[in-house]
């Protein structure tokens, strides 16, 4: 009787309906949200979109210094069923207290080399990448400096060397080992989370002058016609999905909406899909159900 | 003088198994949701043919249960219910005609499985009422050791939103090899903190292995021939309580493996309803599986993931963590000669400890 369960139609946290997305998202996000950000620097640092940039090459010496700017896919150098495809994702690091002189060494390469600070009062905007021979380079501008790394998915440690010492910013993730050794953690995602925060003032538009009560359609409603399908919902919801998908982010415009498909080759079946957010993670849910014999 | 398996040593291994214990108590089921996951369920009501052709054209290996009258999950249907199923069509023991077959539902079937469990327990198995599942803030210590102690394959987590658990939201479901995939990622640059991770596998007492390289008194390690009948293969699956079987030929040379997830191929043209289990052969049913469009990660030829005894336990591990390798064959260099199998939940039962 009635509809078929209540947990499609009823339930979901109903998250803000729509978002300024800022339109189509660049090909890979920075980690602008994880804590990087030194604490009195503002929140607008999240997420920074750069340009694409031609790349200065960095000065090698030899060893093996990872090449910073490799925006596509990196394929790891291991067998092909080794490691899975690594895609490189660009991270920031700021250390922003002070100091003339701040390298970065890190667990990325095994702590096998040091990346230094340069000052460059120029070019504030375009953090560069120079590397001599032991050393990673933060670029400084204003008070604080920055390195940009290109980085697979995982958790790393790290520990600042500001002139000359070992330094950690105890603000953020750390870790401190059994001689009382502190490193910073890094963690690097394939894909920026949702920042549930950020969306606190969002004021949502007013609902359209329409009559939103909850009793069920009577035959008078089904001789109208059904609303028109906005144009963003001819997604697939039901269709298979490919696993190496699963880092696309849906349109927010689609959660929450019950789509249906029937009677396919003589099996009386039906799939119910809707996609709704959990969270910071969005999920499909597909039903299949027996149709009744009417 | 034997090869003699030199212990490694005691320390590492406790080192090792405080610090991933440490990040699986400290870690949630929340982190094994991707960031757009999809999860297909069915309603209990189907006919159980129609549900098998839904997990082999969704090429699912399990789907959670939902019962509408309920309002709740009510349990899972996997590939060992359809090996269930047609053992039982052969033995006759379900005794109904055609016409009821095609509308047997799957609440019938899990019905008539408690009545056959009642018959299996001597066997010492358990056998679980109701549905086994997890909620996403559960840690990730607490999912993996529901999943080893229950002897399952994956585990729904199910989020409840409202106090009297009405309007469950399925969200995921959690198998071992995404809680390795945690594990992996997190400390696979900082390899130091697990000193096991870089000792050979053969070193380390896990998995099932031939009698000259393991341990004389453990499990003997299964292996069958490629015209061994498909019944024989289930009857092993079944009552040896493993996922899969290497397949040999008269050497011990490893051809192919046979899966429980390698039944739901039958559905396939409806193998299932036209052959007797005896007659057909595992090389019989394993072509039939051929051009299935498995999403993952069985390439063609690469359907049995190997490794050799030397490679290091995080090679072993890293393997284990891609979505749909449940076991890692382990076979000599260059003959392919089988020697062991390391699974998910041996790598599991040897972290916890």
């Amino acid at each position: 009787m009635g509809n078929a369960s209540g947990k499609e139609g009823e339930n979901g946290p109903g998250g803000p309906s729509a978002r300024s997305d800022g339109g189509d998202p660049a090909n890979y996000h920075l980690v602008g949200d994880m804590g990087i950000s030194p604490p009195e620097s503002p929140r607008q640092l999240s997420p920074v979109m750069f340009a694409p940039q031609i790349p200065i090459a960095p000065l090698q010496r030899g060893a093996e210094v990872p090449p910073a700017f490799n925006y596509p896919r990196m394929n790891s150098s291991h067998g092909h069923l080794d490691a899975p495809l690594e895609k490189g994702i660009p991270t920031l690091i700021t250390w922003s207290d002070g100091g003339k002189d701040v390298a970065v060494e890190g667990s990325w390469d095994n702590w096998s080399s040091r990346v230094i600070c340069v000052v460059n009062n120029q070019k504030e905007d375009q953090p560069y990448f120079m590397s001599e021979f032991f050393r990673k380079v933060l670029q400084r501008s204003g008070k604080d400096h920055t390195i940009l790394l290109v980085l697979p998915s995982g958790v790393y440690q790290y520990k600042f060397i500001v002139d000359g010492e070992w330094k950690h910013i105890s603000d953020l993730p750390c870790l401190t080992d059994d001689m009382g050794q502190t490193v910073n953690l890094l963690d690097v995602n394939d894909y920026v989370p949702e920042n549930l925060e950020s969306v606190s003032e969002f004021e949502a538009p007013p609902s359209p002058d329409s009559s939103y009560g909850r009793s069920f359609p009577v035959d008078e409603d089904f001789a109208k016609e059904p609303p028109a399908l906005p144009p963003q919902s001819h997604v697939a919801v039901l269709g298979p999905q490919n696993n190496e998908d699963s880092s696309k982010k849906p349109q927010h415009v689609l959660l929450n909406h019950l789509f249906i498909e029937k009677g396919w080759a003589s099996q009386s079946l039906v799939a119910l899909g809707l996609t709704h957010r959990f969270q910071s993670k969005y999920v499909t849910v597909v039903l299949y159900k027996p149709m009744r014999k009417q | 003088m034997q090869d003699a398996t030199h212990r490694i040593s005691e320390t590492d291994i406790q080192i090792s198994r405080h610090c991933i214990s440490l990040f699986l108590s400290t870690h949630s089921a929340y982190d094994l949701l991707p960031e757009l996951g999809k999860v297909i369920a069915l309603d209990v009501n189907l006919p159980v043919k129609q549900a098998f052709h839904i997990l082999y054209e969704q090429g699912i290996p399990v789907a959670p249960l939902w019962d509408s009258d309920r309002g709740q999950f009510v349990g899972v249907l996997s590939a060992l219910d359809f090996i269930l199923i047609l053992r039982e069509l052969g033995n006759h023991g379900l005794n109904l005609t055609e016409e009821e077959l095609e509308k047997h539902t799957i609440s019938a079937w899990k019905e008539g499985k408690q009545q056959l469990c009642k018959q299996m327990d001597a066997h010492g198995r358990p056998f679980q009422r109701g549905l086994i599942h997890a909620c996403p803030y559960d840690s990730l210590k607490d999912v993996a050791l529901k999943i080893l102690q229950n002897e399952v394959a994956t585990v729904p987590i199910i989020h409840a939103s409202s106090h009297d658990g009405s309007f469950p939201q399925l969200l995921h479901l959690a198998s071992l090899s995404g809680i390795l995939k945690c594990i992996c990622r997190h400390f696979r640059h900082s390899s130091s903190s697990l000193p096991i991770l870089q000792q050979p596998v053969c070193k380390i007492r896990l998995g099932t292995w031939v009698p000259k390289l393991g341990d004389p008194n453990g499990r003997p390690l299964a292996m069958l021939r490629p015209n061994a009948s498909l019944s024989s293969a289930l009857s092993l699956l079944v009552e040896a309580r493993v996922s899969s079987i290497p397949i040999v030929d008269d050497n011990d040379l490893l051809l192919d493996t046979y899966s429980r997830s390698d039944i739901t191929a039958l559905a396939k043209n409806r193998a299932y309803a036209l052959i007797h289990l005896d007659e057909m052969s595992i090389h019989q049913a394993l072509q039939l599986g051929q051009d299935a469009n498995f999403p993952y990660g069985f390439f063609n030829g690469h359907r049995c993931q190997m490794c050799l005894r030397s490679d290091s336990l995080q090679k072993v591990m890293e393997r284990l963590a891609n979505p749909g390798v449940r076991r890692i064959i382990i076979v000599e260099a260059g003959s392919k000669h089988v020697e062991g199998i390391i699974s998910l939940s041996d790598v599991f039962r040897f972290l916890l400890g």
